[in-house]
């Protein structure tokens, strides 16, 4: 275990115990502030009704009267059945959840379109995501992804690539993902779409006890979602009227004449699965193309400036100065031009081979396989006291911050 | 409960969720600020003005990330100033304030003890210059990541990363033999 690992076992071994009176300090100053502080009208939208009518005493004998009629009738219903459900009765059933699967199927109901596992922490805050996509548009037609402590892998198994993201950018599409298939994200959504007047909950229990609960958000017209052509569409959570945990969520579309299912969340899973899920670096292989975003902290440090050269000509400076600064051992230098990569990680990388000279770049050909295009160079290279010839194939991004065209070599191997 | 819940709860008037916020965090909170500070005193005071401050505004109050890692934020700067104001680590170090005393005697409605990990975590960091204890407490118990600490801190994650990695090296050596 190294010393940082340790050192994190010390804080997460750390406890404190604390008196009662120092939460009545914190929490009695906290509720005074509290008190004073401006807030957003009440959940019901009725502020003081009730104290305002209880300052009549003709009220009050009324209210008095009313008070025993709803005892005696909440007494009636309680005899009558169980008590009804309320939805923060599923909000703390998630209370502790560690880990959530899901799968998504699109419209038919039949073709599983998304896959997904989240894995939370102790508060309930999201620690690992893993998505497969199946059959997607686009380049991420079969991708699976991973994301974890900031760093996205994603895994083309078809293109037999898989692209490591440091710098975050996936970070927020990945957020967003996990929160698509939380049922606590769907029903906090709804609740306060609710409060805002947006949409209506309506709650239906089953007429048995052992019968589903189900949830419906009914939002009007364009109310879904920014679309303003949207019909309206209703949302369902299906409750598990034991466990009170959403087992299934349903999404439809409502037109005049009929309802139409666009999509199913089904088959939530709450319990621990196998934590190698999360470690898709497994599941490739030698051969498999690495392509690294890493995380700089200047982007303008990056590659080289394009200027006025066209973005061939830069590519041939930027491919030249890369071999040169490793002809030199210059691994700082070399780690800017090769997409940000720190200086040890590029001596691990090339310190071994040792460069005599570029002899020459071939014309651009484009890749087809989902990398950016590369230019196929020849390379003499010495090794024990042989020149020999090496040919690697020179990928080349290129970025655009603040407006000034930046190209570097992508970090592929 | 989800924490943007619990906000909106707050936000609406419900002293119940502003109660779930303060138990679900007063722990982690209470180390971090201990283990910034070597001072139980000073972290009491630290995590009771931020949930005091909290509280106050809670109405324009606008949750846009974690608020575990929010709170921690301000946990860490109601430190900083406080240790500015006179509350100097060096007047922790020999006194009953400290977190290996446990409990502070000189005021008894205080008490807030350590257990043995937490006590040796603490003198250990408190040998560290202050800029590299944030930094390490801020990463490993706020786990927040380094370009927010950056950005928190107003330095480059260059900066932090080396202030990581020299407050680590210092802290194997403080605490050589006892982990």
């Amino acid at each position: 275990m190294s010393s940082a690992e340790k050192i994190k076992n010390l804080f997460a071994k750390s406890e404190v115990t604390v008196n009662s009176k120092v939460d009545d300090r914190i929490v009695s100053d906290a509720l005074t502030a509290f008190d004073k502080s401006e807030k957003m009208t009440s959940l019901l939208g009725e502020p003081n009704t009730w104290r305002m009518i209880m300052k009549s005493r003709i009220t009050q004998l009324a209210a008095a009267a009313v008070i025993i009629a709803v005892l005696l009738s909440i007494t009636f219903l309680d005899k009558a059945g169980a008590p009804a459900y309320a939805i923060e009765q599923t909000i703390k059933a998630y209370d502790g959840i560690r880990y959530l699967h899901a799968y998504f199927y699109s419209s038919t109901a039949s073709n599983l379109a998304k896959e997904a596992w989240v894995q939370y922490d102790e508060n309930g805050e999201v620690e690992k995501i893993r998505a497969n996509l199946y059959n997607q548009g686009g380049k991420n037609k079969h991708a699976q992804m991973v994301w974890s402590e900031g760093i996205t892998l994603i895994w083309r198994r078809d293109e037999n690539t898989l692209e490591i993201d440091q710098r975050g950018d996936f970070t927020p599409v990945m957020f967003d993902f996990a929160k698509s298939i939380d049922p606590r994200e769907a029903i906090e959504y709804a609740y306060e779409n609710q409060e805002k007047g947006r949409c209506q909950i309506e709650i239906e229990e089953g007429s048995n006890e052992n019968e589903p609960i189900r949830i419906t958000a009914r939002y009007p017209a364009g109310g879904y979602s920014v679309a303003k052509s949207q019909p309206p569409m209703n949302d369902v959570l299906v409750v598990d009227p034991i466990t009170k945990l959403v087992i299934r969520k349903e999404v439809y579309r409502v037109y005049e004449d009929h309802v139409e299912l666009c999509g199913v969340y089904k088959d939530y899973n709450t319990q621990s699965y196998d934590p190698n899920i999360f470690d898709i670096e497994k599941e490739t292989s030698d051969d498999t193309i690495r392509v690294v975003h890493y995380d700089v902290d200047d982007g303008n440090k990056v590659g080289i400036d394009e200027g006025s050269l066209s973005p061939e000509e830069a590519d041939h400076v930027l491919i030249r100065e890369f071999f040169n600064a490793l002809i030199a051992k210059d691994y700082s230098r070399a780690g800017l031009l090769f997409g940000g990569m720190p200086p040890d990680e590029v001596k691990a990388k090339f310190g071994e081979i040792k460069i005599v000279d570029l002899v020459s770049i071939g014309d651009r050909v484009k890749s087809g396989d989902g990398l950016p295009s590369y230019y196929p160079c020849i390379v003499e290279i010495e090794e024990n006291g042989r020149i020999s010839q090496w040919q690697p194939r020179v990928h080349i991004g290129k970025v655009t911050p603040h407006n000034i065209k930046r190209r570097w070599i992508n970090a592929v191997f | 409960m989800i924490d943007r819940l619990l906000v909106t709860k707050c936000k609406q008037g419900s002293r119940d969720a502003l109660l779930r916020i303060y138990e679900k965090y007063r722990d982690s909170l209470l180390i971090l600020a201990i283990t910034l500070s070597h001072d139980v005193n000073l972290a009491e005071d630290a995590v009771h003005d931020v949930f005091v401050a909290f509280a106050k505004n809670i109405a324009n109050f606008k949750l846009t990330g974690s608020l575990k890692a929010y709170l921690a934020k301000c946990v860490a700067n109601r430190v900083r100033d406080l240790m500015r104001a006179g509350h100097s680590q060096e007047k922790a170090l020999n006194s009953q304030r400290a977190c290996s005393a446990g409990v502070d005697s000189s005021e008894p409605s205080r008490l807030i003890t350590c257990n043995e990990e937490l006590r040796l975590l603490s003198s250990a960091l408190a040998e560290l210059p202050d800029e590299q204890r944030e930094v390490i407490v801020l990463h490993i118990h706020g786990q927040m990541r380094f370009r927010i600490i950056a950005k928190s801190l107003g330095i480059s994650v260059n900066t932090v990363k080396g202030r990581y990695r020299y407050g680590i090296r210092k802290l194997r050596s403080n605490l050589n033999g006892e982990i």
